[in-house]
């Protein structure tokens, strides 16, 4: 919450004097804000901070808000959200939101303009209450049930996050087909203190401002297409819409908060337009939950819908004794106070918030939308809340407890008793008070609710920090307060069935004296009525009492289903993880004994070599066998040593902490050990892929040979055409001989480079099978523990093995193709000496030329 | 991984012929009786070998490693799954596959009969291009067929039921390295791979370090982005083709330092996370220990190497689903 704002902000403040809680978050960031009012100061506006305007375009085009992206906050609710958000309108937020710890996280989030994809990272510490995925917009119907249980479950009213969603969905359906938006939909909810979240994101491409303009319209038509944000948006207490342009994503999230300061015209909303430089923010997200995993039997939840009351309800609630401020407060604290959640949990000692108790008794409740209309009360006097919490306080230490610790009874005893009193006494008070103390009340009122804000902010805080170490008691509590209500639901049964017979029994006997009267009277006298009526109006409030008796006793027979069901499961978990955990332990135990196993054999192996070594040191004691025989001694001492440590390791294994450091140098050791070895195998791969290459060359080289082999065989093809040719047509002998020697040379050459060709795959074989020894050699020498990593290794050398054996098989046939050349060279070679033969014939046989000194005819 | 199986029997090249994907170890004897080895499991057999057994009219030794029985058992709820409709059936439907996988793969069955199972029933991709990445190199087709069998059980974990977007996970996982199959290709650019899953964000640096060329260097980088632009290029296998965008995310890491895009963890998807889990659980290597304990080999992670993964999220409903290792280890601590 304390992030500074990354970017210089400059804030031109149109909307008057700030609250106090506003004001001191802009100077806590450093924020620049100027009032055009008292500060003439120019900067470039980067934000618009507006209240109880409703006619942005004015405001737009003095500002020129879309051209240089000056966004505009609105501190109050906006009528016509389409020309807000046209006009480049992207936050709307309440300051009575700066008074929920919430208001910060919004106004940082949207000022540093970040935001993730996980309810975490958009808002702090949520608990994940569920998560599903959405690939068919219609078919959501089980997705949404859980939900909106979990909602109600949270105390938070479900039927607005149905409306939401199912707007919500079908807006995005909508987007589909127009191919902005692609499958899958996932959606997470979960809660942080007294805020109720649900987020939903997806791909969405080339999304337009009026493609969400165009569905906000407030009007409602017969087209609902063109509302159906506005309506998610309404049914929101915070609507939150970020598009992340970077990854093509969309997050869309609504919260929901049980604060009742916040009512819907203080509703917010945020449209952001993040860049690919947003920063993120990202705050541990508690649980993570699998739909598949976690899905809960969905219960009938139909007494949390509640309609508001008729006119005759109206009439009948009334009726209760008092002047009309006391009315007004026994009517919450005494009466349908029972079906509102906060009343509810103010009146039992658990979770007990003075504060609010206060403030609600003072203020009432008026929120109509919340379907709790018989709860209305109009605003008492600003003196109640303080006259209230201290006088309750008073009222906890005379009785020598804290305010948390008071039971029902004295509770309830307070405000039947002292609730009337103080209020009596404050509106005297206030009668009295003359116009000069006013404003010397004024000071004092801003002072106080300055003070419970700051109070609010610290109470939050503390919330936090306590929701830990709740969350870790709870669930310790939880069986034995399921226990305690088991009881109570017990008691409770047998006190209403003792009390119905002893109350029907009374009432049974009036009703046959009332019965005889009119039957011997025909009429009833005034009394008698009155006594009736008392009856009838007991029997109802009898019926109805033991109606919510019965409704309560079902809910705490499911919630017991529930929590009995839930804690099965978690023994089996903790069992399952047991038995785990035992296989894992009796795997290493075994792995230990095997290695102590082998250690013991290679002992008794160097301890033959010793011997060994000691008969041939009988025999023959040199310096240099003794230094052998003091290493080997050594080797052996050390491998006792570490016979000695792998056993140690083995007893002290259920401890299981000890050995880590000496695993982890082990396995640091193996590690070095494994990246030698393996930056061996790359250097032999290297070489293998040099040899290759050679290898390549060389047989490129041979095909030249081959090439120059078929030249040569053609050549002395025709050579030898030609001295056929030569012994018919009697040609010079001089051409043939050169001819001759050209051959000799070829083959000479040939057959040099063929020598060295075999050398050269003789040194590669030669090189090859030396890496492959120091390799294996290597792999020998590792410890029998490093066989799962040399293993790997092992593969590679196999691998190499294959290739050696490819290279071989190269080699062969290269050799094989090398003795075909030998035998065409010898059969060229014999070829050619029959050739010289019957040249050296032909020459004998050719008649001499003239001139020549030849044999006598 | 040396056979398991040691039963063998003789199989004649024409019957070999029929399989696209080897199932077993194959081996051949020469006239002297020694014994050649062949093949691995999950290797894809490719037509030139067919070719030039067949006209030998060889007949070879071969130990099948996958469970017919267990193959067929998947594609039969495989199916079941593609015809139901309500979300409440999927859901069950999706459970009672995991169940069974779970309670499979706790025995000594092979990997591969899942893996088989998932390749009839889902492939789409065609089958030139999964030749291609088998000549680029032997081991990439099979690490990517592993991969893509990882993903239908990561995103049944992760509560995606629907089976055409469970069939788009598995083409996406199955062609994610096709964007390898590059002339460049080279021992160092696996490496690379390998290394990047062994330690997000090393990759590169390793490359660097081996003195691998601009090219190779560039095979690696550029990968994620080809591999986007062949899904691009055959967009109308999927059902929903905006799920092509997930093979940019394959070397994205937590600390937005990943490639290509440099995307931080808080903006990637389940669905994202899905794949990229499934192809950082399978190197691209010769032989894999997992094949025969794999629900242990899931459970195995340490938490620390995939908190650099933005998959954390993604493994945690993993082993949540396959019976709540997870929870028991970080308890352990």
């Amino acid at each position: 919450m304390d992030k500074m704002v990354k970017t210089k902000l400059a804030i031109l403040n149109l909307a008057g004097e700030l609250s106090p809680e506003l004001s001191n978050y802009f100077a806590q960031k450093e924020i620049v804000i100027v009032d055009p009012e008292s500060d003439n100061t120019s900067h470039i506006w980067t934000h618009v901070l507006t209240k109880n305007t409703h006619d942005f375009t004015n405001l737009s085009n003095m500002y020129d808000t879309i051209e240089k992206d000056v966004k505009i906050i609105s501190l109050t609710a906006v009528e016509d959200l389409q020309n807000f958000v046209v006009s480049n309108g992207k936050l709307i937020l309440d300051e009575l939101w700066m008074k929920n710890s919430l208001g910060a996280f919004i106004l940082d989030k949207f000022l540093q303009e970040s935001g993730g994809i996980a309810l975490g990272d958009n808002y702090p510490t949520f608990k994940e209450k569920g998560s599903f995925i959405i690939t068919n917009p219609f078919n959501t119907g089980e997705y949404l049930d859980q939900m909106v249980q979990s909602a109600y479950l949270e105390g938070v009213s479900g039927l607005s996050i149905k409306t939401f969603f199912d707007h919500l969905v079908m807006y995005l359906t909508g987007l589909k087909n127009k191919s902005k938006l692609g499958m899958p939909i996932e959606v997470m909810y979960g809660y942080f203190e007294d805020v109720f979240g649900v987020q939903l994101h997806f791909f969405t491409k080339d999304l337009l401002l009026e493609d969400v303009t165009s569905s906000l319209s407030s009007n409602i038509s017969k087209k609902a297409e063109e509302y159906l944000l506005n309506i998610a948006v309404k049914s929101s207490d915070f609507f939150d819409f970020t598009l992340l342009r970077q990854v093509n994503k969309t997050v869309i999230t609504g919260l929901w908060t049980k604060d009742d300061r916040i009512q819907s015209e203080n509703r917010g909303l945020l449209f952001n337009d993040l860049s690919a430089s947003a920063s993120i923010t990202s705050y541990p997200t508690e649980g993570i939950t699998s739909f598949q995993v976690n899905a809960q039997p969905l219960s009938d939840l139909s007494d949390k819908i509640v309609l508001p009351p008729s006119a005759a309800e109206e009439e009948f609630k009334t009726t209760v004794r008092g002047s009309k401020a006391e009315e007004e407060v026994i009517n919450i604290i005494k009466g349908s106070a029972k079906e509102e959640e906060k009343a509810f949990k103010i009146s039992g000692p658990k979770d007990f918030d003075v504060e609010k108790y206060a403030f609600r008794i003072s203020s009432g409740i008026e929120d109509k939308k919340k379907g709790e209309n018989h709860l209305k009360v109009t605003s008492l006097k600003n003196e109640l809340p303080d006259a209230i919490k201290s006088s309750f306080h008073a009222y906890a230490s005379k009785l020598n407890k804290s305010a948390d610790d008071l039971s029902e009874e004295e509770f309830k005893n307070f405000n039947d008793v002292e609730i009337p009193q103080i209020i009596k006494q404050t509106s005297h008070k206030i009668d009295v008070d003359t116009p000069a103390s006013k404003d010397a009340q004024k000071a004092f009122d801003l002072k106080v609710i300055t003070l419970n804000a700051e109070n609010e902010i610290l109470k939050s805080k503390m919330k936090t920090l306590m929701s830990e170490v709740k969350i870790l008691k709870e669930s310790k509590t939880l069986m034995s307060e399921i226990q305690m209500k088991a009881a109570q639901a017990a008691q409770a049964a047998t006190l209403t069935a003792i009390s119905k017979n002893e109350s029907s029994s009374a009432d049974k006997a009036l009703k046959a004296e009332i019965m005889e009267k009119m039957t011997l009277q025909k009429s009833l006298s005034a009394e008698d009525t009155k006594r009736l009526e008392e009856v009838f109006q007991k029997e109802a409030t009898f019926l109805k009492e033991s109606r919510e008796q019965e409704i309560e006793l079902r809910k705490m027979r499911i919630e017991m289903s529930q929590k009995e069901t839930f804690f099965s499961a978690e023994i089996d978990k903790i069992n399952r993880s047991l038995r785990a955990k035992e296989l894992v332990f009796k795997k290493t135990k075994e792995d230990f004994s095997k290695l102590v196993e082998q250690k013991v054999l290679e002992i008794g192996n160097l301890n033959k070599k010793l011997n060994q070594t000691s008969k041939l040191m009988a025999a023959s004691q040199s310096q240099n066998q003794v230094q052998q025989i003091r290493d080997l001694e050594r080797q052996v001492m050390n491998h006792e040593k570490m016979i000695e440590i792998y056993k140690t390791k083995i007893i002290q294994k259920p401890g299981a902490k000890t050995e880590d450091d000496s695993s982890k140098d082990e396995s640091k050791r193996l590690q070095l050990i494994n990246n030698q070895m393996k930056n061996q195998l790359e250097i032999a791969k290297k070489d293998l892929t040099k040899y290759q290459e050679r290898l390549a060359l060389d047989s490129a080289a041979m095909n030249v040979l081959k090439v120059d082999k078929a030249k040569l065989e053609q050549q002395l093809k025709k050579a030898a055409d030609d001295s056929k040719k030569e012994v018919l047509a009697n040609l010079s002998n001089q051409q043939q001989d050169q001819d001759m020697k050209k051959l000799q040379l070829q083959h000479d050459f040939l057959d040099s480079q063929l020598k060295q060709k075999i050398m050269i795959q003789k040194e590669l074989e030669v090189k090859l099978q030396d890496a492959l020894k120091n390799q294996k050699k290597d792999i020998v020498a590792d410890e029998t523990s490093t066989k799962g990593k040399t293993a790997h290794l092992e593969n590679n050398v196999r691998k190499l093995t294959q290739d050696l054996v490819e290279n071989r098989n190269q080699l062969g046939e290269m050799k094989k193709e090398t003795n075909k050349l030998r035998q065409d060279k010898i059969a060229l070679q014999n070829q050619f000496d029959k050739m010289k033969k019957d040249l050296d014939k032909a020459k004998g046989a050719a008649p001499q030329k003239p001139g020549s000194s030849g044999q006598a005819a | 991984m040396k056979p398991t199986n040691v039963k063998t029997i003789s199989m004649p090249i024409k019957d070999f012929a029929k399989k696209i994907i080897c199932d077993g170890h194959l081996y051949l004897s020469s006239k002297e009786g020694r014994r050649f080895y062949l093949m691995k499991p999950g290797i894809r057999i490719d037509e030139s070998f067919i070719k030039k057994h067949a006209a030998a009219q060889t007949v070879f030794e071969y130990s099948s490693v996958t469970d017919n029985i267990v193959t067929a058992q998947f594609t039969t709820l495989f199916r079941e799954l593609k015809y139901l409709q309500f979300e409440k059936d999927l859901r069950l439907k999706t459970k009672d596959i995991v169940d069974f996988f779970k309670g499979t793969f706790e025995k000594d069955v092979h990997f591969l009969s899942f893996a088989m199972a998932c390749y009839n029933e889902f492939c789409a991709l065609p089958a030139e291009d999964l030749q291609r990445m088998h000549e680029t190199d032997l081991h990439l087709f099979r690490k990517s067929l592993y991969s893509a069998a990882l993903a239908v059980i990561i995103g049944f974990t992760n509560d995606f039921y629907h089976y055409p977007m469970i069939k788009d996970f598995y083409n996406v996982t199955l062609g994610l390295d096709l964007g390898l199959c590059d002339s460049q290709y080279s021992y160092f650019v696996a490496e690379a791979c390998n290394r990047e899953n062994q330690a997000p964000g090393s990759g590169r640096a390793w490359m660097k370090n081996e003195g691998a060329t601009d090219l190779e260097l560039n095979v690696f980088l550029q990968h994620p982005v080809i591999g986007h632009k062949y899904f691009q290029d055959h967009s109308d296998l999927f059902a929903y083709p905006e799920l092509i965008e997930i093979a940019l995310y394959q070397h994205e890491i937590s600390n937005g330092n990943g490639f290509p895009r440099g995307i931080p963890k808080g903006q990637v998807s389940s669905w994202e996370a899905v794949v990229v889990l499934a192809d950082s659980l399978v190197e691209i290597c010769d032989e894999y220990k997992f094949e025969c304990e794999v629900i242990n080999y899931l459970f195995s992670f340490e938490n620390q190497k995939l908190s650099d993964l933005p998959v954390h999220r993604v493994y945690q409903k993993l082993c949540m689903g396959l019976g709540d290792i997870f929870k028991l280890k970080e308890n352990a601590g």
